[in-house]
């Protein structure tokens, strides 16, 4: 591109090398912009590469300094505030208001649940909680983008070792691991099922149950391998219950959305229980899922 | 019973999330491609009718989710101001996608296709659920809704660097969500509320007996912050060009244009329904966030100017603008306020068409993308030209664009306070460095090379790439006569702007 | 002072973790204890949420028929830490996912190093 102007060559064509940042004799030039450093679009290699190590030098230079202050400062501020907060466990707080006392006291009979906790993260605000669902869901979707096998993130001889190990895997199976599996994984899965749908009396709910669930199912998988839980557990019935899970939740709460702020007559009784199964169906999936990316790529 | 037309708004946010949902299950891309398109012109008219419903009967509503009022359970709340915004984010959503589409096929996998239309609706979900929230905590999770799904668009191209912008911009949106949260919890244990009406009167009622000053101001400090590091505000802005410059066009158009936005309309909604103005000026806040808008107004077009890779330079050109913004939020006053909101449609209109067209530019000459070898590339697609004139005019600031307005109203709000002179020299400045940086990229662009340079940039085209585009070419014009409507009958939006500010 | 300390020492304790966790995610330069540091930072805020809603001597809000009226701790800072423990899950699962295939695909997860080598590969 440093291509020599002459002197009668028209203006389209100096504006063309002013762009390119090819320098004429500064004198016959009437553009401010002459007097700018001189811009070079096209530095030699390595001196493009020396200035880039230069910068980031400079970068890496000053901003553990600006870091550490910043870090400092705050932890001087926050503790600052926390001094002058209200006092830990004082009954009279700003933050045990008629809110809390509304939850606690008509709790249960405004949305069927005598845990208050599921009663507020369901009942009063289930909408936060659908996007936490939706987190969820997005989070999985997140991995998948990254880690499920596709020619731009696994090689052939990746993929050749993997099918190596798994084979390995079937032919030495952990016999303890198989055998603890076996009488561990029916109370497990038993368990989550006890605490998802009881999330409304006592402590547990979709969140805690889905987690156990998961659990479950990894375990199994870990103890069994792939080809077994693929057997209930495959890609298509995986994608199906992860959708089914959060679709039911959204489809249910915009209903029930629609109907509480257009005041009309509640028929969603037993809404909360549905919503725990719903967000439970969710969770576990989320959790299998990331255990099953993580460790093959491949549901 | 309610006006159904109030319902509009939560018809708006459920259907981006249940297309969301959808999208997840849909084999080919091209059907998930056209199920978000019609998701974001759906949202664009329903709430298009709640524009109308609010701004012609001087309304604004409140929209309870669920069975509870506040402050027991969520709610919306809805004006002309949130309507009118979503209406042009939705329907700039849609623009982007249609006008990224070929690149968007061609640098994502068939298979993660679906996945990257899940970021999308999701996107297009929490920014509904951000402009419309009357919740402090909502606004909280669907901050986080919306960082996982813009890094998944900042990676969904899966290529070496995008990865590392990916997760630079993945850790500096989880410091700024951090802040806000402990901010927000700072502030829910001296109010004891998360709906904002109730905050409000609580900090009203701190604001007078003087109680808990400190923590009130601490949380002032950490929200702002936490909202500003995640909006790019100037000195946290390092994560941005790579982020915004590396993406897929479409994403580029999305982050830059849209979901920087959102968090900023969040944070105009918490100084407005929760803090008041006047506590902000009171605090001193403002002046640190016009200082940092000032500052992010120079230093970005400065950085600007030096690149030479094309989305870079629009990417640091964007901090630059988000630096307006702030700066309007830290005049403190109404009209500051409004200047902001409008430069917020002009920035969301401008920036997704300049992406679009360098990207359209780019692809017409090999997917090169420093300046030197878009020589000429005007001539091969001249839509494209047209509108990356029309933007980078806009952004610089020329009578009859979108930009000049808001340059005008950021003017005209500057000048009954304390900084007028600070202010107006900024502006002055700014415009005479956006000049600097677009005017020789637009030369770029229209000027012919030799032949012989440009017949090597040829030989790197694929033959498909130069045919026409229908797609782009919809989307270019769409945005051009946003920006020219923005720009001249800007009358009506400013009233609605004003309108939504006071009822807000 | 002292006796501040020791009202608030959850808050106390929970800001000082914070400020741990704030300083690895800034300063660190390889990747995964950063991560490290974000789980930190977001323990500690779930620690002050949870230390905010509890009242002396009160009992989890479960309002069953107990046959007494005992006094409950406030549920709400509790509702919002499973919110925000959800968000961390996710994030954390998401950035680990992105460490990766950064280490597959350049062998390194310090920061130094990585955007060394991205800043040459950028057209």
């Amino acid at each position: 591109m440093s291509k020599k102007i002459d002197e009668t060559s028209g203006w389209l064509q100096r504006f063309a090398a002013w762009v390119d940042g090819d320098r004429e004799p500064p004198d016959r030039t009437l553009l401010v912009m002459e007097r700018r450093p001189h811009r070079d679009f096209r530095p030699t290699e390595e001196e493009f590469e020396r200035r880039e190590k230069d910068r980031l030098r400079k970068f890496f230079n000053w901003y553990p300094i600006a870091a550490t202050v910043i870090c400092v400062v705050m932890a001087a501020i926050l503790l600052t505030t926390v001094m002058n907060m209200p006092g830990f466990g004082d009954e009279d707080n700003p933050i045990n208001n008629e809110v809390s006392e509304r939850y606690l006291e008509h709790g249960a009979e405004e949305t069927g649940s005598e845990n208050v906790v599921t009663a507020m993260i369901i009942g009063y605000r289930g909408f936060d909680t659908l996007g936490e669902s939706c987190v969820l869901f997005l989070a999985v979707a997140a991995v998948m983008i990254l880690l499920l096998r596709d020619e731009k993130n696994t090689t052939g001889r990746e993929l050749h070792q993997l099918e190596r190990e798994e084979a390995g895997a079937r032919e030495h199976a952990d016999l303890i691991l198989q055998q603890v599996a076996k009488v561990l994984t029916p109370f497990i899965f038993l368990f989550a099922i006890y605490v998802l749908l009881n999330g409304e009396t006592s402590p547990g709910g979709g969140f805690s149950g889905g987690t156990i669930l998961g659990a479950g199912v990894i375990l199994f998988s870990a103890a069994f391998g792939v080809q077994r839980t693929q057997r209930f557990m495959n890609r298509r019935t995986y994608s199906v219950v992860r959708t089914f899970g959060l679709m039911l939740y959204a489809v249910l709460y915009g209903i029930y959305i629609f109907i509480g702020a257009n005041g009309l007559p509640n028929h969603l009784a037993g809404m909360i229980l549905l919503i725990d199964l719903a967000v439970g169906l969710v969770v576990a999936c989320t959790m299998y899922g990331f255990y099953a990316l993580f460790s093959r790529g491949e549901i | 019973m309610r006006p159904f037309i109030e319902n509009f708004p939560f018809f708006s946010i459920f259907l981006a999330i249940l297309a969301g949902i959808l999208t997840a299950t849909i084999r080919s891309g091209r059907a998930a491609y056209w199920v978000t398109i019609g998701v974001c012109a759906a949202s664009a008219v329903l709430n298009a009718f709640v524009l109308e419903y609010t701004y012609l009967g001087d309304l604004s509503f409140t929209y309870t989710m669920g069975r509870f009022l506040a402050p027991y359970g969520n709610a919306i709340k809805c004006g002309p101001l949130q309507a009118l915004l979503t209406t042009v984010f939705s329907l700039v959503m849609g623009t982007s996608l249609a006008g990224g589409r070929r690149d968007l096929f061609q640098d994502i996998l068939p298979q993660k296709q679906r996945l990257y239309f899940v970021m999308v609706n999701m996107i297009l979900a929490s920014l509904l659920a951000l402009t419309y929230t009357n919740d402090a905590f909502t606004g909280y999770v669907f901050i986080e809704i919306s960082t996982i799904a813009a890094c998944a668009l900042v990676m969904a191209k899966d290529n070496g660097p995008n990865l590392i912008a990916t997760i630079r911009y993945l850790f500096m949106s989880l410091v700024g969500s951090g802040l806000f949260l402990i901010g927000l919890t700072v502030l829910n244990s001296i109010t004891g509320y998360l709906l904002m009406p109730s905050l409000s009167e609580a900090v009203e009622g701190l604001k007078v007996t003087g109680d808990y000053a400190i923590p009130l101001t601490v949380s002032v400090g950490l929200i702002t912050a936490g909202l500003g590091v995640k909006s790019a505000m100037f000195p946290f802005h390092l994560w941005l060009p790579d982020a915004h410059g590396g993406a897929t066009t479409a994403s580029s158009a999305i982050l830059s244009g849209l979901v920087l936005k959102g968090y900023i309309v969040l944070l105009l909604l918490m100084i407005l329904r929760v803090f008041s103005l006047e506590l902000i000026v009171e605090l001193g806040a403002a002046d640190v966030i016009l200082a940092f808008g000032v500052l992010g107004m120079i230093f970005g077009s400065l950085a600007a100017m030096r690149e030479s890779h094309i989305k870079r330079m629009l990417a640091y050109s964007s901090v630059a603008q988000i630096g307006y913004i702030f700066m309007g939020i830290g005049l403190g006053t109404v009209e500051g306020l409004v200047a902001s909101c409008f430069h917020i449609l002009v920035h969301a209109c401008c920036k997704p068409l300049l992406f679009l067209c360098a990207g359209r530019l780019s692809a017409v000459s090999g997917h090169h993308k420093s300046l030197k070898n878009l020589r000429g590339s005007a001539y091969r697609d001249v839509g494209a030209g047209l509108g990356f004139t029309v933007g980078a005019l806009s952004m610089i600031g020329i009578p009859l664009f979108g930009g000049f307005v808001s340059k005008l109203y950021f003017a005209n709000a500057s000048l009954p306070t304390g900084m007028t002179a600070m202010t107006l020299l900024t502006i002055a400045l700014s415009t005479v460095l956006n000049a600097l940086y677009y005017v020789p990229a637009l030369l770029a662009i229209w000027v012919k090379p030799p032949a012989e340079d440009e017949a090597a940039v040829l030989a790197d085209v694929h033959a498909g790439e130069l045919a026409f585009d229908q797609a782009f070419t919809a989307a270019d014009i769409l945005l051009v006569a946003a920006i020219f409507v923005l720009g001249i009958f800007y009358h009506p939006i400013t009233d609605v702007i004003e309108a939504g500010v006071r009822l807000i | 002072m002292l006796s501040d300390i020791i009202q608030n020492r959850y808050a106390v304790t929970a800001v000082i973790l914070f400020g741990i966790g704030f300083t690895n995610l800034m300063l660190q330069q390889n990747l995964l204890r950063k991560v490290i540091g974000f789980n930190i930072m977001d323990s500690a805020i779930f620690m002050l949420l949870a230390s905010l809603g509890y009242i002396d001597g009160g009992v989890a809000p479960i309002v069953g028929d107990r046959g007494f009226d005992p006094l409950y701790i406030n549920p709400i800072p509790s509702g919002l830490v499973l919110t925000g423990i959800v968000v961390s899950v996710s994030i954390t699962a998401f950035s680990l996912a992105l460490i990766q295939r950064i280490y597959r695909r350049y062998g390194t997860i310090e920061m130094r190093e990585l955007l060394d080598r991205a800043k040459k590969e950028d057209d």
